[in-house]
């Protein structure tokens, strides 16, 4: 089992069309330096795209269907300002343009839509990546001055030690202003706790992806999306006790 | 009409919720006559082993004083049967499937099986609100997973043609308008480890059984409780404030938890569905308080049928034990529980489409007499047995009633249980009381009741 979370399809391909923010996309080209998994299904989705390319670009460049022309001419008679002909292509070519995106996005259409999720589950790759990075910190007390400085005073690094988990590094993410903590217990198994500022809204959610168990805990003011492989059972306990932690007196 | 619109007609009432309703007059006289007043068999069961119901058990210990410890009233009686793990096969008809797991799994689980009595009662008014909630209970807009309306103050469906009815009566079962009390939650780990979850101040009101309430009187929240913590010093000056609404598509779950180290009152997580308990260190979700609590809609209910099951009653005696004596290894000690053969409804939930819950399939087992649930079956994603819901049952005359008790869920999977509002060894022990003021549950209250 692999103790690393992927980044999401979904924010794959937000990275390969240039739709990803600056930061984000600059973390996707430094993580791939470092994770060959990672670059090569980069090189597959670029590969796909390419092949989608080849097979719908020469829409545009074909003839209209004469039934489109019939029913946009028909349309423009009624019209006082008669565009020209390469409008009307334009026009023809777009709608057919939109078919074909249409179709192509519902097959290569991600099933993880969720950004709250895909952001901690990247961030935690992140992490795990870069242990011994800059601003990596691994005592209770360091990570309580990391946690406190983004998010605030009166948030703390939980101690999971009670169910057998010892912090191995929590990571500052300014630009985020989030904190990734990691946590490893006698088997080497990763529970990750990423906090950030909440949108708002409160949600509990427990969700899977494969063999990754992803619980969502998050009120007004905090979001807690905690992380690991291991039965619903084991995330309950451990989502408990670390959410209890992060305000505990 | 052409056959075009009468198929179109169909679809659209095919796709619009169906407002259910109660049953007809006729069909509600059954509860003065085969039925008892809230729609249990009124009869006992051909072999005897279930007594007729003849009004419950309303007899008040003289000089009792409101939240005096309830004495066991049948603390004189012994066993009739021992069910264990060499035998429990002959009754597996009559188990749920937890406890079999508890009989394969620890060759020392054993239930003793005492003379069944029907305790269960209720004030006149009850009896005369559930006769009426017959005839004019429905469902909400949305349909019965999301709330109940045109009932109060008794169960509505005491004839129920659903699992979602019963699901509804045992939502709405009798315990009372209000309560004080002082509830502990115990969590026992697959090594035996005895840790104190939590201990904490309860106030709970019942607007669904205000005195004098009505259908229209009824208000948007059938249950209010605030907790205030004083234990293990972790917790101490925690608290938490909820409220249940009767029409959950309507009025959201409301919930309020107050932490000391910031000194004010924040709103929400949800207290609600598979959100862990709190209190409970993650051994159980919210919505496996009280066997099964908050809204049905994440689950499509069948109502499976009916039949004679060993379950927990009449426990007075359990709550007059200490704690320490109680949770042993794997399992609560089992000469500190009494069991019966009563009747039960059962009722299996699978995922409702488009929901989700971190235990697809639950089977509920409610208690004809109280409608309480005493048991809970729950399966996790992968099919496994998983958790095992058991509650006690308590009588109280002064009610008079028999509730829902302490309870306890087990984890089959993980191993370790919960023992969840018990009360043992308080002086005060679920006092009675008067409605509170609505002033009681505000979060502003919350802020100023709690300790620190």
């Amino acid at each position: 089992m692999s103790d690393r979370p992927q980044i999401t399809d979904e924010e794959l391909h937000a990275y390969i069309d240039g739709e990803l923010s600056r930061v984000r996309a600059a973390d996707i080209t430094a993580l791939a330096q470092y994770d060959r998994e990672l670059a090569r299904k980069i090189a597959a989705f670029r590969a796909d795209k390419a092949r989608l390319v080849e097979l719908y670009g020469p829409v545009g460049e074909r003839p209209v269907p004469a039934a489109w022309l019939h029913t946009i001419e028909r349309a423009q008679r009624r019209s006082t300002i008669w565009p020209s002909r390469q409008t009307i292509y334009a026009i023809a070519a777009s709608l057919a343009l939109m078919v074909v995106s249409m179709a192509t996005y519902k097959i290569i259409k991600p099933s993880d839509e969720d950004p709250t999720v895909a952001q901690a589950l990247a961030a935690r790759h992140e992490s795990l990546v870069m242990t011994d990075a800059a601003g990596t910190v691994s005592t209770m007390e360091a990570a309580n001055h990391v946690v406190q400085d983004i998010l605030g005073p009166t948030i703390k690094t939980p101690d999971l030690s009670k169910l057998g988990y010892t912090l191995a590094a929590a990571h500052a993410m300014p630009e985020r202003k989030a904190v990734t903590i990691d946590y490893r217990d006698g088997q080497n198994h990763v529970f990750t706790v990423y906090l950030s500022h909440s949108p708002g809204t409160e949600r509990f959610d427990m969700l899977k992806r494969g063999a990754t168990r992803i619980c969502v805990w998050q009120d007004e003011e905090l979001s807690a999306v905690m992380v690991g492989e291991m039965s619903a059972g084991e995330m309950l306990r451990l989502a408990t006790l670390a959410y209890a932690g992060l305000t505990a007196a | 009409m052409s056959r075009f619109y009468v198929l179109l007609i169909a679809i659209l009432l095919g796709s619009m919720p169906v407002a259910q309703a109660g049953v007809t007059p006729a069909e509600a006289e059954a509860l003065k006559g085969a039925l008892t007043p809230v729609g249990a068999e009124r009869a006992g069961n051909a072999a005897g082993t279930i007594p007729p119901w003849t009004g419950g058990y309303t007899t008040m210990p003289p000089g009792y004083r409101p939240g005096d410890p309830r004495p066991d009233p049948f603390g004189g009686e012994k066993p009739i049967l021992t069910i264990t793990a060499a035998n429990y096969t002959a009754y597996a008809d009559n188990l749920p499937e937890g406890a079999k797991a508890l009989f394969k799994a620890f060759p020392d689980y054993r239930m003793n099986v005492y003379p069944t009595h029907r305790t269960a009662a209720a004030p006149a008014e009850v009896y005369e609100n559930v006769f009426r909630n017959a005839t004019r209970a429905h469902a909400v807009a949305d349909g019965l997973s999301y709330g109940v309306e045109g009932a109060a103050g008794g169960i509505p469906f005491p004839i129920p043609q659903s699992g979602l009815e019963v699901v509804w009566n045992h939502l709405l079962a009798f315990w009372g308008a209000a309560r004080e009390a002082h509830l502990s939650t115990y969590v026992v780990s697959a090594a035996g480890n005895v840790d104190l979850g939590a201990s904490y101040r309860e106030v709970a009101d019942f607007p669904y059984y205000a005195p004098g309430v009505t259908p229209e009187s009824v208000g948007a929240y059938y249950f209010k409780t605030r907790h205030i913590e004083d234990a293990p010093p972790s917790k101490y000056g925690e608290a938490y404030l909820a409220w249940q609404p009767l029409n959950i598509a309507r009025t959201k779950f409301a919930a309020w938890r107050y932490v000391p180290g910031e000194r004010r009152v924040r709103r929400g997580p949800s207290l609600s569905y598979d959100t862990p308990d709190p209190e409970a260190s993650g051994f159980e979700t919210l919505d496996e308080y009280y066997i099964f609590f908050g809204g049905p809609d994440r689950y499509d209910f069948k109502l499976l049928g009916k039949k004679e099951m060993y379950i927990p009653y009449n426990n007075n005696g359990l709550y007059q034990r200490p704690v320490k004596e109680i949770l042993s290894r794997n399992h609560a000690n089992p000469d500190d529980l009494r069991y019966e053969l009563h009747r039960v409804w059962v009722v299996e939930g699978t995922l409702a489409p488009g929901k989700h819950h971190i235990a697809p399939k639950r089977r509920l087992y409610v208690d004809e007499d109280s409608w309480f649930a005493v048991y809970s079956d729950a399966w996790d994603e992968d099919g496994r047995l998983w958790k095992f819901g058991h509650a006690t049952m308590y009588l109280v005359p002064d009610l008079p009633a028999i509730v829902l008790g302490s309870q306890f869920v087990y984890d089959l999977i993980l191993g370790g249980y919960v023992y969840g509002f018990a009360f043992n060894g308080d002086p005060i022990q679920y006092k009675v009381t008067p409605p509170h003021p609505e002033s009681a549950y505000t979060p502003e209250t919350l802020a100023t009741e709690a300790i620190r």
